[in-house]
């Protein structure tokens, strides 16, 4: 009897979650069939995750111009599964969006999507992420900050703050484009006082705070005259910062890319140094610009690559809570 | 008839620094059944080992018909025709009973095939040469335990066995599927296979084997003409002592009532059951497997729910909801299944003998006092004359009868009222099923009421003040101390 | 479960030789390959960095002994600091009330996995799996999928604290628990129980062990360490991040096994867990000193937690062959 009652409870409890959740759906989900017979244009966005608040603000941005200018606007999340991306690729083909954005889970992994797209005629506009140099080709434009160019700031703000050279370490994150190339460019950035820098460690952060404070306070441990570190995102550079200050050490000094939020309000706390922007605002109000442009007749840029600043205290306080 | 196809001689074995056979002899002729007895741990299994090339002898010659044989592996064994059934069934259940003979060693069509219907023709010759009724064509695993046994012989004679080993195929079979067992070995005896046949049921080895060897502690004891020896002389020889009575019982029933139960029913398994247990008093339950008796002392413990009927405990009404009410009100339960339902196995023997009673042994709220956890221990191993190299070793590695011992001592621990002992000496050999037997008498000359159910008909006539029949979940008789003889309880536990 | 009169730190020893002797030999390589894995501060370092999955680890030996299993704690450190952290910096709740909240929730989903696995007889596996997704769900409803920041130091002097200035608080936690956690599981009737009804359910239900609400209780209590683990991880990090975790069940469950612990239940030991989550730890930690990269860590500690195991089962293997001799 009483498990009856229970697992009736249980179904209850489901099926209002279920209708809870779907509730938040619908909202987006049904300008999917549209065409623009109707004469406005419908965009569909395919994320990576939205569990990162770089790309919501690249969605937020979207649906914020969308609302504005009366176009249709979905977001499709695969929570980092490249199979369900492709899979909504081929989706959002058949529903006969106008454009689409996409940022692709893996660079070199969603060429069958693109082709799908490409079969339909719907053009795709790739950013932040670029898409391999073999499916260029497939893809009307790339809109990305200029990842190279954030690193190299970074480096150049690192030589002018240590003119004599400093110990370093790197937490880079490999497995994503993007990320390695900010490392080159902060290679770069270093430029002729490269010999100078002493570069103790490098090691995968995974872009992550978690996977970041261990291995930070292993090279502190493992190098107690660091100078700074040099992490790829701020999520990493928080984890480093919190290595920090749990280890004894308080002259350690943090760079970062990205000046989320959150990173902002390490920079003005001064748990960061210095942090060079990441731009998805921009980027979202550059590809919506570019993709309308486009479906008015009119040519558009195969390449725009937005560039990165140096987020200055003055500026992170004007803009604490939001990105650029 | 007399030749003699197997002699094993000083065989002598040892692992490590133990001794585990030193200098057995034994002997079988054609067409005999020669009984092999010893408590366990006194070296059978490893005997049958060698005999089976799973281990080599350090010492000792084995002769099979007249001449030398070296039994180096399992095949050889087998090639030399030397077949053994073990206690645990080796068939593969998803199988056919024919598949299961012939596997490995299937007959083939000339495309390659298996040829099933060879198979199964072959294999129904051979259930019909024994005599046997199964269906050849059925899996494995629908069959009875008594039936899979029987299995088992067909494909051990499948080899041409002039040898056959039998580790304790009765234990888990009913009186009438052993009788069915019986004879079956008789017709292999016809057929000139000398059967050695291992059992701790004494009156079985009375009723089929020709000749007894015993040994102990590794070592030879001797060889008997079966009808030259009675059961005493025979546990004599087994535990190298006199054992006094066998079944020491003393009459102890008092007047109190410690137990009643009314009309107690549980779903279809448990219909309307009535009886009364007094202090002193043992009662015992007889009946068929599936009778019902397990199940109605598991519902009387609590360990399931009765539908119908009242439960009565000194007075108080009960109907214990679960085993923890039924063991607060001073109920105790030995259980049926050792392995499966008494002992937590890889733990150690002090683990398992406090197991009921650790509300009893705290030093204050919450945690439990070493001192007085050892001293129980200490006590209840000496008390029951557990033999265990300590308290600390895994309960497993004790013979049947100490892990029986373990089961009893943690329920005396619980200092109970009552005492429900299901099956109490399965699997337990002679020397310490009579020690079980004393243990039981002293119980109930110190007041203890107490409950034996037993399918040993000998053991439950010579143990119990009084026996409750039971068939298909009824009580249907209740027997007197002078109504008490295997053909009444018979007759009723079958309803003939 | 028990020896006798043996020393009781020679009977641990004993009890984990195996382990040890893996442990020791790390160390050896390790202090061989870095000059700073001795030091004092690294070794203080470690202990913190292992502190986490001692939490975690704890619960799940017990689970474990009970012949069961959690994959939802990991989830439980992401929904617990995230909603302790968010309830501070978002509602403005008083920071003892949002503890108490996040530590309610890990309690919740702990004892609603006993509640089910318990009552109904489902496979912990399963039961935890789905409880797994919806505590991760709920961590990401709440935030939103964004982490949360947290400057305030009454909250994250929790995970930064230092007593006497030297030893960090999560490594006291890691002590107190694991002191309890001793006795619970060899002193008292509670921990007897959990090995009874892991080695012989049937048995212990017969010998009057009330396995459900022991079963019930131990989920519980995994949940509460896997509540305590996320707040203080959270404050450690100086932020809620629902994204945390994921994995963490795996690592507890590897330093249970590496420790002896029976994936079928019955036998385990907290002592054997610790050595566990040390071998993990140190060796995460010598080679993050040593600069190998992480790709080739994941090849090395999973060759390690083979070896380990390996040698683990070989002591085993010879055990109940003497026992067997000796009869």
């Amino acid at each position: 009897m009483k498990k009856n009652i229970f697992i009736t409870l249980l179904l209850a409890f489901s099926v209002f979650a279920l209708s809870a959740c779907g509730n938040g759906n619908t909202s987006g989900q049904s300008g999917n069939n549209s065409s623009s017979d109707d004469g406005t244009y419908s965009f569909a966005f395919l994320t990576n995750t939205q569990n990162n608040t770089f790309q919501t603000a690249i969605n937020d941005k979207f649906s914020e111009i969308a609302k504005e200018k009366g176009y249709k606007y979905t977001m499709l999340d695969p929570d980092y599964d490249l199979n369900k991306q492709i899979n909504q690729m081929s989706d959002a083909a058949n529903q006969g969006f106008d454009a689409v954005f996409v940022i692709p889970v893996d660079s070199a992994g969603i060429r069958q999507g693109l082709e799908a797209m490409n079969d339909k005629q719907i053009p795709i506009f790739n950013v932040d992420t670029a898409v391999i140099e073999e499916d260029r080709d497939l893809v009307q434009s790339i809109i990305a900050t200029d990842a190279f160019m954030a690193g190299q700031l970074i480096g150049q703000q690192m030589v002018a703050d240590y003119p004599e050279g400093a110990k370093i370490a790197i937490l880079d994150f490999p497995s994503n484009e993007s990320c390695v190339l900010r490392v080159e460019g902060f290679l770069a950035g270093l430029g002729d006082s490269k010999g100078k820098f002493e570069i103790v460690a490098q090691q995968d952060g995974k872009a992550s705070l978690d996977a970041s404070l261990p291995i930070a306070e292993d090279i502190i441990q493992a190098h107690s005259d660091i100078n700074a570190f040099f992490a790829i995102n701020d999520p990493s550079a928080l984890g480093v910062s919190a290595a920090i200050s749990a280890s004894s050490k308080t002259d350690i000094a943090v760079y970062s890319i990205d000046a989320s939020p959150d990173g902002k309000s390490a920079l003005l706390d001064g748990s960061f140094t210095a942090v060079s922007a990441q731009v998805p605002i921009q980027i979202a109000e550059t590809a919506m610009d570019m993709a309308v442009k486009f479906l008015d007749g009119q040519d558009v840029e195969k390449e725009v690559l937005l560039p990165s600043h140096i987020v200055t205290k003055e500026m992170a306080e004007e803009t604490t809570s939001l990105w650029q | 008839m007399t030749d003699t196809v197997l002699k094993m001689q000083g065989i002598a074995k040892s692992f490590g620094g133990t001794h585990a056979l030193k200098g057995i002899n034994f002997e079988l002729k054609a067409g005999e059944i020669h009984a092999l007895l010893g408590e366990n741990g006194a070296g059978k299994s490893t005997l049958i080992k060698v005999l089976g090339g799973i281990h080599k002898p350090d010492k000792g010659e084995i002769h099979i018909e007249g001449k030398l044989a070296d039994i180096s592996s399992v095949q050889s064994a087998r090639d030399y025709g030397i077949g053994i059934i073990h206690q645990e069934i080796v068939l593969v259940p998803e199988l056919s009973v024919a598949e299961n003979i012939f596997l490995g060693r299937e007959p083939v069509t000339k495309w390659g095939f298996k040829d099933k219907k060879k198979i199964i023709n072959q294999a129904k010759q051979m259930v019909e040469q024994l005599g046997l009724d199964i269906d050849v064509s059925t899996h494995v695993g629908e069959l009875t335990v008594a039936q899979q046994q029987l299995v088992e012989i067909v494909k051990a004679i499948s080899f041409n066995v002039k040898i056959l080993v039998m580790d304790e195929p009765t234990s888990s079979l009913s009186d009438e599927e052993v009788n069915h067992l019986f004879v079956t070995m008789e017709k292999l005896r016809k057929q000139n296979v000398g059967i050695i046949y291992i059992s701790h049921r004494l009156e079985e080895l009375f009723k089929m084997s020709d000749r007894i060897t015993v040994i102990r502690d590794g070592s030879y004891v001797g060889t008997t003409k079966t009808s030259k020896i009675d059961a005493e002389g025979l546990v004599a020889m087994m535990v190298g002592r006199e054992l006094g009575s066998f079944y020491p019982r003393t009459y102890s029933v008092q007047e109190d009532e410690v137990l009643r139960v009314e009309n107690l029913s549980r779903d279809k398994v448990v219909k309307n059951v009535s009886f009364r247990v007094r202090k002193g008093e043992i009662l015992g339950f007889s009946g068929l497997v599936g009778a019902g008796r397990s199940e109605l002392m598991e519902t009387i413990f609590g360990a399931y729910r009765n539908t119908d009927g009242k439960v009565t405990l000194n007075g108080e009404l009960v109907n214990f909801k679960n085993c923890i009410q039924a063991i607060e009100k001073g109920i105790a339960m030995v259980p049926e299944d050792r392995k499966r339902q008494g002992l937590v196995l890889e733990n150690s023997v002090g683990f398992n003998i406090t197991l009921a009673n650790l509300g009893n042994l705290m030093q204050n709220g919450l945690i439990v006092s070493e001192k007085k956890r050892n001293e129980l221990i200490k006590k209840y191993i000496k008390d029951l004359n557990i033999k265990t190299a300590s308290a600390d070793i895994a309960v497993s590695s004790l013979s049947g009868g100490n892990q029986q011992k373990v089961v009893i001592a943690k329920w005396l621990a619980t200092k109970p009222k009552l005492l429900i002992l299901d099956e109490p000496t399965r699997g337990v050999d002679v020397g310490a099923r009579a020690e079980i037997y004393a243990i039981i008498n002293q119980l109930a000359k110190e007041g203890l009421a107490i409950i034996m159910v037993s399918s040993d008909l000998p053991e439950i006539i010579n143990m119990c003040d009084s026996i409750c029949v039971m068939r298909n979940g009824e009580l249907v008789a209740q027997l007197d101390k002078s109504d008490m003889t295997q053909e009444n309880i018979m007759r009723y536990a079958t309803g003939g | 479960m028990n020896t006798k009169t043996v020393n009781p730190v020679m009977g641990m020893l004993k009890n984990n030789a195996g382990i040890i002797v893996v442990l020791l030999i790390l160390c050896v390589i390790l202090s061989i390959a870095s000059p700073v894995f001795l030091t004092t501060d690294n070794l203080i370092s470690v202990l913190r960095q292992v502190s986490n999955n001692v939490f975690l680890a704890l619960g799940m030996t017990l689970i474990m002994i009970l012949g069961g299993i959690d994959l939802s704690v990991g989830a439980i450190v992401a929904v617990s600091g995230t909603l302790t952290v968010g309830l501070i910096v978002n509602n403005g709740l008083p920071i003892p009330i949002a503890i108490l909240c996040g530590i309610l929730i890990g309690v919740a989903v702990g004892f609603l996995n006993g509640l089910i696995i318990a009552k109904f007889k489902l496979p912990a596996f399963i039961v935890t799996l789905a409880t797994m997704n919806i505590a991760s769900g709920i961590a990401y409803i709440y935030s939103g999928g964004r982490s949360t920041r947290i400057t305030d130091s009454a909250f994250t002097s929790i995970g930064t604290g230092k007593l006497f200035g030297f030893i960090p608080l999560p490594v006291i936690y890691m002590i107190i628990f694991i002191i309890i956690f001793m006795v619970v599981l060899n002193k008292t009737k509670f921990g007897t129980n959990i090995y009874a009804i892991g080695g012989n359910r049937e048995a212990a239900r017969l010998s009057g062990v009330p396995s459900m609400k022991v079963e019930i209780t131990v989920y519980t209590i995994a949940g509460l360490l896997a509540a305590i683990a996320g707040i203080v991880l959270a404050a450690r990090m100086y932020s809620g991040q629902p994204s945390v975790g994921s994995g963490y069940e795996m690592d507890a469950i590897a330093a249970c096994v590496l420790g002896g612990v029976s994936m079928a239940g019955g036998r385990g030991r907290i002592s054997g867990t610790i050595f566990g989550v040390l071998i993990i730890g140190v060796v995460s930690n010598g080679l993050n000193l040593m600069g190998v990269s992480s790709f080739w860590q994941l090849l090395i500690k999973g060759l390690i937690i083979l070896i380990a195991v390996l040698i683990d089962a070989q002591k085993g293997k010879k055990l109940p062959f003497s026992f067997k001799l000796a009869k």
